[in-house]
């Protein structure tokens, strides 16, 4: 389904709003001295062009909180994952969902939630860059085990020194791709630690077991996303 | 040496356990498929539309 922006929606509204006032003051026109069938399609006409913003509005409210709804259950289930994977504190892991958006060329992995402290990162990540964009490309899990020269080994990954130099060094990352029932990647799981060597071949199982709940959440039609302003 | 030799037995056991090793600059990165298992679960719920208590109750699990 294609999905309207809320700009839009507000310009339709004003102009449906402006139609059926025009069309109600017609009606009035024509009709004081003869009513006839011109004033009633008048009438008519205005009553559903007045009616058209109030459930326009009301629609994308339920949209809208529908969203939060989903957003809510993704950031939970990240939570999750931080949880399950049982890392002890001084790892600092952080577990970062990164929905891939295909609007641009290349597509993007853009942060959805993070956890354990919420903070999404600035930077826009694409498909050619990182850890996440190689478990992408691949469509498998993957790990790096240590990095040992952390802005060297980012460029040889495909960011910029600059956008290297921003990022909080860490030692190892984990990305499992989250498929959806084509087996095409919608998303990347991604958790670093500054500690290296902690992302184990059962804490990739784990991971991958949580992938189907984050498909679920994000192929679900109610919940996809709507373009906002 | 302790660390390089700790970073060998984990590549020994990243290989054991399926992982193919790949270099990418300095980089290794071992990557695996995920699991049919995995594939058919997400087949599954996605598909049959599970509601979210049934969701709920699968992660509790």
């Amino acid at each position: 389904m294609r999905e309207i922006s809320e700009n839009t929606r507000s310009a339709i509204g004003i102009a449906c709003q402006i139609a059926g006032g025009l069309s109600l003051a017609f009606a009035g026109l024509y009709g004081w001295n003869d009513f006839s069938w011109r004033t009633a399609a008048l009438v008519t006409a205005g009553v559903l062009f007045l009616a058209v913003e109030p459930i326009l509005a009301r629609l994308y409210r339920a949209r809208v909180a529908g969203l939060e709804h989903r957003d809510r259950a993704l950031n939970a289930l990240t939570e999750l994952c931080h949880s399950l994977l049982e890392l002890p504190k001084e790892c600092e892991l952080r577990v970062t969902l990164l929905r891939v958006e295909d609007g641009t060329d290349p597509p993007r992995l853009q942060a959805v939630t993070r956890a354990p402290d919420g903070r999404l990162p600035q930077l826009t990540m694409y498909i050619h860059q990182g850890v996440a964009g190689h478990c992408y490309r691949k469509g498998e899990s993957a790990v790096t085990d240590e990095v040992k020269e952390f802005v060297t080994e980012m460029v040889a990954l495909g960011f910029t020194k600059e956008q290297a130099r921003t990022f909080k060094p860490t030692k190892t990352y984990l990305c499992v791709p989250v498929k959806n029932a084509r087996r095409e990647v919608i998303a990347v799981i991604s958790c670093d630690s500054v500690l290296p060597g902690v992302f184990t071949p059962e804490r990739v199982t784990i991971a991958e077991k949580l992938t189907p709940f984050f498909a679920r959440l994000l192929t679900t039609p109610e919940s996809q996303e709507v373009k906002r302003g | 040496m302790a660390k390089t030799s700790a970073a060998k037995k984990r590549q020994a056991e990243y290989v054991r356990r399926g992982f193919a090793i790949q270099k990418i600059g300095q980089s290794v990165i071992y990557t695996r498929p995920v699991s049919e298992e995995v594939l058919q679960t997400i087949k599954k719920i996605t598909e049959n539309r599970t509601t979210i208590d049934d969701l709920a109750m699968k992660v509790a699990e």
